[in-house]
């Protein structure tokens, strides 16, 4: 009896050996996943789509998956149909996130050595039956940018001032056959420093409903 | 493909999200939708496999139409409390798989 309590007592303690095994080699699997995944900010790279729908849902998860930490994003200005633009910065990239009746409502975010790329560009379009058909252009700028210009597809431009890393423009819906913008141009000191085309073109700013 | 997931989430946060497509999807405009029309405060779109022209719509028949535009990701929200479905576009040109997350 004793010898098969031993003989027991071993074949637990292998089973308690294996699973610690198993439970340190889960961690470290664990911990180069969580690595890699921070990595990917920390290189300064755009987290893929994946890995920003794999973040936990929740306010600010586009931020929180470029490792910026939204609840420190501060007010930057107000478009006109009441929203706030906050901008809120993180290790190597930063984000330009809207609120709209105290829910954020958009997100642009962007590796620092990316700021002056597509993706830093929110289009939002308020094309309800109900709605004042206004459009709203946002971003972030290229650092040393000062002003923006919002070029339309018939040549004809308007320019804003970049405020606290961010620029806006406030107008309405382009209807069918009228210009509409296609590109912002970033200015230093007057100059031309960079261009983006915008996410959206003609015919794609009011979408259907049917 | 990821689709019509409830999501359980701490008392007093969200009540229901959905995430929907998850799939290859076309460039000319094509879209995925939600299962179902929800009282939806925020549409979110990404593509896993690059950074294309998306649009994220809110939608019903009784007026509400709010387009959110973005490279890679796109995001719009609605406050009106109305049900709405929720799409996500492809706008692109070029086909890429893209998946859409919708919350009230």
């Amino acid at each position: 009896m004793p010898k098969r309590d031993r003989g027991e007592s071993r074949t637990t303690r292998r089973r308690r050996i294996t699973l610690a095994i198993a439970v340190a080699m889960l961690s470290v699997i664990a911990a180069s996943g969580a690595y890699a995944a921070v990595s990917s900010v920390a290189g300064k790279q755009a987290p893929s789509g994946a890995q920003v729908a794999a973040t936990p849902a929740g306010p600010g998860r586009l931020a929180r998956a470029y490792g910026v930490n939204p609840t420190l994003a501060r007010v930057v200005s107000t478009l006109h149909n009441g929203d706030i633009v906050t901008v809120a910065n993180g290790p190597s990239a930063r984000c330009l996130i809207r609120e709209s009746a105290g829910e954020i409502s958009n997100e642009a975010c962007a590796p620092l050595s990316e700021l002056a790329s597509v993706r830093t560009i929110a289009v939002t379009d308020e094309c309800g039956t109900a709605s004042s058909q206004e459009m709203e252009i946002t971003g972030l700028a290229p650092d040393g940018a000062t002003t923006v210009r919002l070029i339309d597809n018939d040549g004809s431009s308007r320019t804003a001032p970049i405020e606290g890393g961010t620029f806006k423009f406030d107008g309405t819906n382009p209807p069918p056959g009228q210009p509409y913008p296609t590109t912002v141009e970033w200015l230093a000191d007057g100059q031309p420093s960079g261009i983006a085309l915008l996410p959206v073109r003609d015919g794609q700013f009011c979408l259907p409903t049917s | 493909m990821i689709s019509g997931l409830l999501a359980a989430f701490p008392s007093g946060a969200l009540a229901f999200a959905e995430f929907y497509g998850g799939g290859s999807l076309c460039g000319s405009n094509c879209y995925f939708q939600s299962a179902n029309a929800h009282t939806f405060i925020l549409n979110e779109g990404f593509s896993e496999t690059g950074h294309p022209a998306l649009a994220c719509q809110l939608l019903n028949s009784n007026g509400v139409n709010e387009v959110g535009h973005g490279g890679g990701t796109c995001f719009v929200g609605y406050s009106g409390g109305q049900y709405v479905w929720a799409r996500v576009y492809n706008q692109s040109g070029s086909g890429y798989k893209v998946t859409g997350y919708a919350e009230t």
